[in-house]
């Protein structure tokens, strides 16, 4: 397995213009993603977590160019695509692919299993006919299901089968990057476990990359190789998983693993709740995002936002008391 | 792989073997349809509606234009007489005049009387060497004549015309058989009229839809433009300038009609767009064409099917109203709206009703049927519902 | 809320200009002038000249779009009408009142009968009054109206002389004014207000059920009535205020319907009214009368539109906050 990365994003940033007034104008933005800066490794998982509205899933629709990013650069196999038109993209897609959060509204109703998963080979060529079957057929056994789905239509199937049908129509296509955009947060938790189990296993097969956008610790931490926490459109801390888990050095990363309930009831916890509300992402706090509600806050952080650096071990961390 | 397995088969789902039918959303959407009876009642009418339009030669007894001029105006139910074993008539009220039937009501030809008293109000007619009297004094107020023979009175007798079961006009043609054939017009008025605005309709509005920004803005304010006038108007200086034929009635209900379409075809589109599964198609790297004909048409054509459904019922009765204006489709050829012209002399309204009321209760009950029908539909494709 | 007004305000007049010119094309496009009718065979070709010259039928068609324009906005003139020799606004004055009274009373009609009907049915849901409701409101839908006319007319003016066939009042009755005149007018207005309401009540009936009944699915109806609070309070207070919300829009929409109405109840009652003018107009080849009429109607139904939004602009909060 090479090591040099699939996926490479530098000062990565998306706003969202917000209109008002008689004609429309734009008064201000939303700066869902404010300035990332990551790589994932070829065969690797890199996990994004944060709460809502932090700008995961804006990132990940971004980074495979479903919406354009505003400023920044997106790598691809060492290939800037930031720039790239609709249609040279469109040749690109077919190694990188995405997995949606809503098992309900992620597949077309009308169309059976078998259209579904197979329409993307037939559109660009890539098989047809009995091949084409063939190849759907393989698929979808490998995600799970069995070969007599195909001539049937999603309402037919119960959430977790639906998953599975659109990490079927995602991987139809053989691709090198997949972004899991929440792929397991609407489902029941014991059908979770045997999707992420799922995804395991393709990953190994297929030699995949994930980006795995989730708001769950517990599942990040099961899947993922690195793991990243985002807040407000930065991201604030980044490391190799057991180091982030058993070494968190962001004062959010702590609260957020410190938050997660124990399943073992004598442990009890000294949970010290984050104070205040999420800042506004159109209007947010000037210098360090985070300081409204830290606990260790100090003079600096209102004054300069912190840098994003490596402390070592290649975990990296935006936040003044780095720099004590 | 195979520890997997076994979770896998645990998880839910609703197909657990090959046999059973596939029950594609179409299916789906029937089988909620057939649970509203009104609906099912009302496909059963179209149907017939359309079936009798369609085999109008076949169900007939006559040609819609074949005349007798001395068998017209020939009421539905007749005032009959039996002058003997063999003589029978029926009495026509306008003209007070004598018309020979079978005994089983059917229509042979008129009778001439030998004398007419004007004056006083008879006629004296020879049947077989009997003397017969129709005496029509009080005729208007109760509805008969008083017949006698050779001094007897007969007594009169109310049967249903057998020939023309529902009458002849003013130039005695059937009445039964021209409303068959005005079912051709109105079914066909009303399906390409609405053809021609569902085929305007899906192109505009998947194009405002799909495309957004300045092109949307300005198909919108087009169509607001079209919708705000009173259709009406629109459509009779249209009709006066292009002249009044069934096929420019057509035209022109279809082409002011496809605004209504339009924009729901419109909203649709711009509520399906930001659906996962259009990402989706997005992130598959498919073509506009087929993103648009694949994935989002098939899910707006519910929608457009119940208002499709119920601007046919709309074009019928728009239809019958320029015909009965004089506007629609020209006598001789006849449609349910020109047949209800009739109505407009006073005599034909109080005392003619089989003229009138026939082609206005086809109307009413197509037209009731497709908004049954479309309702029913509406109903059943409705995604909120819980099947 | 003001921005959304004044954009609203904006938006119009494109639509508006636009109208004029289909009117205007629409109008002239018809074959024939107005000397078409004039039915003496000794006029010359000369003698037809000059009156079209008259009429200022001789310049080309930018011209006299331009000018017709440019008498509306600038002096409100509409033009002369070549039937009634009069201006066309006065034609249009004259007659404009009679159909907003019988569109206004039919109307009424419909509101006051539609909506609370639509509630009843949605409220009591798969009753036997539900379903007598849906059924007259299909009835009322399906009725051709001038069949509906005809046979109101056959029952109650012929055969049994309780109300007036045709007209506004009786001739003669105008002169004698008062409340004699009134009266009058309001037993000729009973039958062609049925005939011209029966559709739009028919069709609150139905919006106003369907949008109930979407709105008492909803949870905050809920609650209120988990709250303890009368179920009358829950429907009229809560739900019906929401649910009025889209028939609110619809009002605007259901105004050119409402002529489109009246022109076949008045051609069959002889209400001298808009419907009866723009006939004339069209059959007599009357472009200035054809002309201000459409345009008059078109005008009114954006009025209604607007007002329709705007209204629905201050009943939405979401929007009154933009």
């Amino acid at each position: 397995m090479r090591n040099e990365p699939i996926v490479r994003v530098e000062g990565l940033k998306k706003h969202f213009p917000i209109k008002s007034g008689v004609m429309r104008k734009t008064v201000g933005y939303v700066r869902a993603v404010d300035g990332l800066d990551f790589e994932i490794k070829e065969g690797r998982t890199l996990g994004l977590v944060g709460e809502s509205g932090c700008g995961k899933s804006t990132t990940g629709r971004t980074i495979i160019k479903l919406l354009e990013a505003t400023a920044g650069k997106i790598y691809f196999e060492g290939q800037d695509i930031t720039s790239l038109s609709k249609k040279e993209m469109r040749k690109l897609r077919t190694k990188i692919q995405i997995i949606f959060q809503d098992p309900y509204s992620s597949l077309n109703p009308r169309m059976t299993v078998g259209e579904i998963v197979g329409e993307a080979l037939k559109e660009h060529g890539i098989a047809s006919g009995k091949e084409l079957e063939k190849k759907v057929i393989e698929t979808i056994e490998k995600c799970g299901l069995s070969s007599y789905h195909i001539s049937r239509y999603p309402h037919e199937f119960s959430g977790g089968q639906r998953q599975r049908i659109g990490i079927a129509r995602a991987l139809a296509l053989d691709p090198k990057f997949v972004v899991c955009d929440e792929a397991v947060s609407a489902l029941d938790v014991s059908i979770q476990a045997q999707v992420i189990n799922l995804l395991k296993e393709l990953q190994k097969e297929m030699g995949l990359t994930y980006l795995f956008i989730s708001h769950d610790l517990s599942v990040v931490n099961y899947i993922s190789d690195e793991v990243g926490v985002m807040y407000l459109g930065n991201i604030v801390e980044l490391a190799e998983k057991n180091e982030l888990f058993n070494n968190p050095k962001h004062p959010y990363t702590q609260a957020l693993l410190e938050a997660i309930p124990s399943s073992n009831p004598r442990e009890r916890k000294e949970v010290v709740p984050l104070e205040g509300e999420i800042p506004s992402p159109s209007n947010p706090p000037s210098g360090c995002k985070f300081r409204t509600r830290c606990p260790k806050v100090m003079d600096i952080c209102s004054e300069q936002a912190p840098e994003f650096k490596d402390i070592g071990n290649e975990h990296f961390v935006a936040c003044h008391l780095m720099d004590m | 792989m195979s520890s997997d397995m076994k979770t896998r088969k645990q998880d839910e789902g609703n197909i657990t073997n090959e046999k059973t039918r596939i029950d594609s959303p179409t299916r789906v959407a029937f089988r909620r349809l057939k649970k509203s009876k009104m609906s099912m009642v009302s496909l059963v009418v179209i149907a017939l509606f359309m079936l009798m339009a369609i085999f109008a030669p076949f169900v007939t007894p006559v040609g819609y234009n074949d005349l007798n001029m001395r068998g017209n105006e020939i009421s539905a139910n007749l005032v009959t007489f039996q002058i003997d074993e063999d003589n029978f008539v029926l009495y026509k009220l306008k003209d007070h005049s004598f018309h020979a039937i079978t005994e089983d009501a059917r229509y042979i030809e008129r009778v001439d009387p030998l004398k007419r008293n004007r004056k006083e109000r008879y006629n004296i007619y020879d049947f077989n060497g009997k003397e017969v009297i129709m005496d029509y004094t009080n005729a208007r107020a109760v509805g008969f004549p008083i017949v006698t023979i050779d001094g007897q009175a007969v007594t009169m007798e109310r049967r249903w015309n057998r020939s023309n079961i529902l009458g002849t006009d003013n130039l005695g043609r059937d009445v039964y058989t021209r409303i068959v054939y005005g079912a051709r017009i109105s079914l066909s008025v009303g399906l390409v009229a609405v053809a021609i605005r569902v085929f305007l309709g899906i192109l505009i509005g998947s194009i405002a839809g799909y495309y957004g920004g300045k092109i949307d803005n300005i198909l919108m304010r087009f169509a607001d433009m079209v919708m705000c006038f009173p259709q009406l108007l629109i459509i009779i200086t249209i009709i006066v300038i292009v002249g009044p034929s069934i096929f420019n009635v057509m035209i022109v209900l279809g082409i002011l009609g496809w605004p209504g379409i339009a924009r729901i075809v419109r909203g649709q589109i711009l509520s399906l767009r930001e659906q996962e599964f259009m990402e989706a198609a997005e992130a598959l790297g498919l073509s506009d064409f087929r993103k648009i004909f694949r994935h989002l048409l098939p899910n707006i054509m519910a929608s457009v099917v119940v208002f499709a459904t119920i601007g046919i019922a709309g074009a019928i009765l728009t239809e019958a109203a320029l015909s009965f204006l004089g506007l629609g489709v020209q006598p001789p050829t006849p449609s349910w709206g020109n047949m209800i012209q009739a109505a407009r002399s006073i005599y034909a309204l109080q005392r003619q009703w089989w003229l009138w009321v026939p082609p206005g209760l086809a109307i009413f009950i197509t037209v009731m049927s497709f908004n049954i029908l479309g309702d029913g539909l509406r109903d059943a494709l409705d995604p909120k519902l819980k099947k | 809320m003001k921005n959304y007004l004044i954009r609203r305000l904006i938006q119009t007049l494109p639509v508006l200009l636009g109208i004029t010119i289909i009117v205007f094309t629409l109008a002239n496009a018809a074959p024939g002038n107005p000397t078409s009718n004039m039915m003496d065979p000794t006029m010359t070709a000369a003698e037809r000249a000059r009156i079209l010259e008259r009429f200022g039928m001789n310049q080309s068609v930018t011209v006299r779009y331009v000018n017709w324009l440019r008498e509306i906005v600038f002096h409100r003139n509409l033009g002369h009408s070549t039937t009634f020799i009069v201006p066309v606004a006065q034609v249009i004055g004259a007659h404009m009142w009679n159909t907003f009274y019988l569109s206004a009373v039919a109307l009424a009609i419909s509101l006051l009968i539609g909506i609370p009907a639509g509630v009843i049915s949605a409220t009591k849901q798969y009753s036997i009054r539900d379903g007598g409701l849906t059924i007259f409101s299909l009835i009322g839908i399906s009725m051709p109206s001038f069949f509906f006319a005809l046979l109101l007319i056959k029952w109650f003016a012929i055969d049994r002389q309780i109300l007036p066939m045709a007209g506004m009042s009786q001739p003669g009755m105008i002169d004698i004014g008062g409340w004699e005149y009134i009266k009058n007018v309001m037993l000729h207005t009973v039958l062609p207000a049925i005939v011209l309401g029966l559709g739009s009540t028919a069709g609150f009936m139905r919006y106003t059920r369907s949008s109930m009944l979407e709105v008492i699915r909803q949870d905050y109806i809920r609650t209120a009535r988990a709250k303890g609070l009368g179920e009358r309070i829950v429907i009229y207070k809560h739900a019906l205020r929401n649910a009025m919300i889209p028939i609110i829009t619809l009002l605007g929409f259901w105004i050119p319907g409402l002529f489109s109405g009246a022109f076949i109840v008045e051609s069959i009652f002889a209400w001298p009214g808009m419907g009866t003018i723009g006939l004339r107009a069209i059959s007599d080849r009357d472009y200035s009368l054809l002309m201000g009429v459409s345009f008059f109607l078109s005008f009114l139904t954006l009025l209604g539109n607007l007002t329709a939004d705007i209204l629905y602009g201050f009943a939405d909060p979401r929007i009154k906050y933009d």
